[in-house]
């Protein structure tokens, strides 16, 4: 992540970081969008209004959430003193993929919402028994950012988040 | 950045054709044959209507006032330039999975070649789209590869009816020599044409399915082929009538 910023301004900077932070996906109510990895630039104007761009990029070009998210992002900011104006563009580059996820939104999705994602060496693990035991079953989840696999060893379905 | 006036029509084809699909795509939501295959379906759509849209604003980029559901619904007919598989109504299962199965791989050998595209926007656009193309070509071809061995009637029929309105889709736009003088198009239509036929063919072999390829797809009579894309295939006031519906009852109306 890139942020461009006037030196001395950093507690501007800070808090716009900490207002965006607040910004839940709609998907997942108590995982932040910046801990999903969508923030990707903050660059902060200082004309006669100082005025905020952040650019997020979307996990996917259909999703029907960007605008809400979009709006949700203006509002947190525009609420950090100090910023007149703030807009916000989804960029289309650079691609979305689920390591740009904190290890903490990883843990919240599966202990939260029995969500995985895929490890390196392309398994999964069940968040429900832990158990390596899971096949992918259906490339299409009940949303387009997850797919379904299931559990052998305890018998329940897992989401996966799609790359 | 500003575009060419052939360059606009040559992304304007495209964009369009996404939209097409992805409009007739969602016809299945809640009607796909089983559970699983109503989401992916409903997921492919939410995919292409997405490059639609991206590719909608990169045209309007630089026309800050027109609405973009307003440029994407409420234009005249005339002023479209889908081709005529994206905008055909297929009311049977058979018909749009075999649509899907042609439309995507043609689909993933157009955001290939632009992921070399001078347009910089562009090009990133063809790396993310690209991603999802290589899942929904996966689908087509599993789906495919389950039904063909039981040589389905319905199946054969389909491609046979679908693959000669299929090669439509490399009907050149009028302003695609500009496009591709201007280095945002990297591949003539034609040369893509070669390519979606080779990987066609070679899906129909691996499937053991039995077609004749049609005489009739070649794009070779330019003149024609720019008219096609001008004139909208029957069955399409219709179907901008149902895209229309949400917007003519509130043109302000936002998610």
């Amino acid at each position: 992540m890139s942020a461009t910023m006037t030196a001395g301004r950093s507690t501007v900077s800070d808090s716009i970081r900490a207002a965006i932070a607040t910004v839940p996906d709609p998907e997942y109510p108590d995982v932040s969008i910046v801990d999903l990895g969508l923030l990707e630039r903050i660059d902060v104007e200082h004309g006669d209004d100082v005025v905020v761009k952040v650019g997020l990029i979307p996990t996917f070009g259909g999703c029907p959430a960007l605008d809400m998210i979009a709006s949700d992002v203006r509002l947190a900011v525009a609420t950090v003193e100090g910023v007149d104006r703030c807009e916000v563009d989804w960029l289309p580059g650079p691609v979305w993929t689920t390591e740009r996820m904190t290890a903490g939104a990883q843990r919240r999705l599966a202990d939260d919402y029995t969500v995985v994602l895929r490890g390196r060496d392309g398994r999964l693990r069940c968040p429900v028994c832990g158990s390596r035991d899971v096949q992918d079953r259906s490339m299409a989840g009940p949303t387009r950012c997850r797919s379904v696999a299931w559990c052998s060893a305890c018998r329940n379905a897992v989401e996966v988040m799609r790359n | 950045m500003t575009l060419s006036t052939g360059t606009r029509e040559y992304l304007l084809g495209f964009a369009d054709d996404e939209h097409m699909i992805g409009a007739r795509h969602t016809s299945w939501i809640g009607l796909g044959p089983f559970l699983e295959e109503d989401l992916a379906f409903c997921s492919i759509a939410q995919d292409e209507l997405g490059h639609a849209i991206a590719l909608y604003e990169l045209l309007l980029d630089d026309q800050p006032d027109t609405d973009l559901d307003a440029f994407a619904m409420l234009r005249d007919p005339v002023d479209y330039r889908s081709c005529h598989l994206a905008e055909r109504e297929c009311g049977a299962w058979n018909d749009s999975l075999v649509r899907h199965w042609l439309y995507d791989r043609a689909e993933q050998l157009r955001w290939t070649s632009l992921l070399e595209s001078s347009n910089e926007r562009l090009a990133a656009l063809a790396a993310r789209a690209l991603r999802e193309e290589a899942f929904h070509v996966e689908h087509a071809a599993q789906f495919m590869a389950r039904v063909a061995p039981s040589q389905p009637a319905q199946i054969l029929e389909s491609i046979t009816t679908l693959l000669p309105i299929a090669a439509g889709i490399w009907d050149a736009v009028a302003g695609e020599p500009e496009a591709l003088a201007d280095g945002v198009a990297t591949a003539s239509s034609a040369q893509l044409a070669e390519q979606w036929e080779l990987a066609v063919r070679t899906d129909l072999a691996d499937w053991n399915l039995d077609i004749e390829w049609p005489d009739d797809t070649s794009t070779a009579d330019v003149g024609e082929a720019q008219g096609a894309r001008r004139r909208r295939s029957d069955g399409f006031d219709e179907l901008q009538a149902d895209l229309r519906k949400v917007i003519d009852l509130d043109p302000s109306a936002r998610w």
